[in-house]
């Protein structure tokens, strides 16, 4: 049996969409289209009616004489001009983006260089504390590093130097075990045969 | 659920609109000419809606241009929310109401002669040219509301979505709004045009 318009599933909603399904069937959804067909068959005159009426309204004739409508598509090319508006928002946000990132890039710019002005009071500790290196090379030619010191080689006393020159630690001892450095100025008085002498001293203490 | 049945129903409608959001992208990465297959496009539909209201064919001609003048200068923030035909229309309604309003005198005097004009051709026209001036005179009678969403549907081949977007309603509003419109005007017009 077909249901009835006072069918009590049949929302008023549904009754009120007759014309839509007529006139647009593709755009009421699954459910809307659902319940208006479930209509149809009791409401068979409506939609007749309503389908002649949708034509003889489609078929009235437009009002008015239409202008030339290439006429008025250059009127409106002339009215409006060239050049292509831009709404304000863009208007204000490229140059405030630009600015933004100009901005950035000068902190950054000021931030990097901010780091290495500071530590000029704490350059000599850091200095004293590194190993010595080779990237300063205007700077060694007047300090040195020097048993864990730098060392001003203009302000140095030519004594201390001595001092440092003789000072040669764990290998002068070993040197010191094998030859008296002090007393080499003797090998230069030797004839052939007192080197032949030392050559044998010296074979039989490497045999020792 | 088949929605391959509508499919071919629904199709031009997502190519129109597919078409002119194109447009509109183009004309917004600087491409001046995009705007003038815009007015092509719409400078029918946006002069017929005017005319409705005006009634008068070189005024509605001259806020169609005033139309495009404003959207041209809006499109660069255009986002799309709704389809660009309905965003033009919005514009034209507005355009044409605000005419009126800045015109009221002069409109009242051509709406009065003009419906002398209508009534003297009618008795010289054939009987669908009187079934044409009943048509629009029971549209004349519909209650605002009703009479936006059925012109906008019958006479601008809007989609309910579209409708609905222009009479600031829901698309189900736009339906029942639509569904009650014809009936009133078959009340109104009653056997007249099967007669």
């Amino acid at each position: 049996m077909a249901p009835s318009k006072h069918d009590p599933k049949l929302t008023d909603h549904d009754d009120a969409l007759l014309a839509a399904y007529v006139d647009g069937v593709g755009e009421l959804t699954p459910a809307e289209r659902r319940a208006v067909e479930a209509q149809l068959p009791a409401r068979g005159a409506e939609v007749d009616a309503t389908r002649d009426l949708l034509a003889a309204l489609r078929d009235l004739p437009g009002e008015g004489e239409e202008p030339r409508w290439t006429e008025l598509a250059a009127r409106i090319s002339a009215a409006v001009g060239d050049r292509v508006p831009r709404p304000w928002w863009r208007r204000v946000l490229v140059p405030a983006t630009a600015a933004l990132a100009l901005a950035a890039c000068a902190a950054v710019y000021i931030h990097g260089r901010g780091g290495d002005a500071p530590s000029v009071p704490e350059a000599a500790p850091t200095a004293m504390n590194a190993p010595p290196h080779v990237a300063d090379a205007a700077a060694l030619n007047d300090t040195v590093w020097l048993d864990g010191q730098a060392v001003e080689l203009g302000a140095l006393d030519p004594s201390a130097l001595a001092d440092l020159e003789g000072d040669h630690g764990d290998d002068d001892v070993i040197a010191g075990a094998l030859l008296p450095t002090p007393d080499l100025a003797w090998i230069d008085d030797l004839d052939a045969a007192g080197l032949a002498v030392a050559d044998r001293w010296l074979v039989d203490r490497k045999g020792t | 659920m088949d929605v391959s049945v509508f499919g071919d129903l629904l199709r031009p409608v997502i190519a129109e609109g597919d078409l002119d959001r194109d447009l509109v992208a183009r004309f917004q990465a600087g491409e001046r000419i995009a705007f003038d297959q815009i007015v092509r496009r719409h400078q029918k539909g946006v002069w017929r809606i005017i005319r409705r209201y005006l009634r008068d064919d070189a005024d509605a001609a001259d806020v169609t241009q005033l139309v495009f003048v404003r959207a041209f200068k809006a499109l660069g923030g255009f986002r799309g929310a709704a389809s660009v035909r309905s965003w033009l229309y919005r514009i034209a309604i507005h355009a044409a109401l605000s005419w009126i309003r800045d015109h009221r005198r002069e409109v009242a005097t051509e709406l009065d002669d003009s419906a002398l004009v209508a009534q003297a051709v009618a008795p010289a026209e054939i009987d669908r040219g009187r079934d044409s001036l009943r048509l629009r005179a029971a549209v004349s009678e519909l209650p605002p509301k009703q009479r936006l969403v059925l012109e906008l549907r019958v006479f601008d081949d809007l989609s309910f979505k579209e409708v609905a977007e222009l009479a600031d309603c829901t698309e189900n509003t736009a339906k029942v709004n639509f569904h009650y419109a014809v009936k009133r005007l078959r009340e109104i017009l009653g056997g007249a045009l099967e007669a």
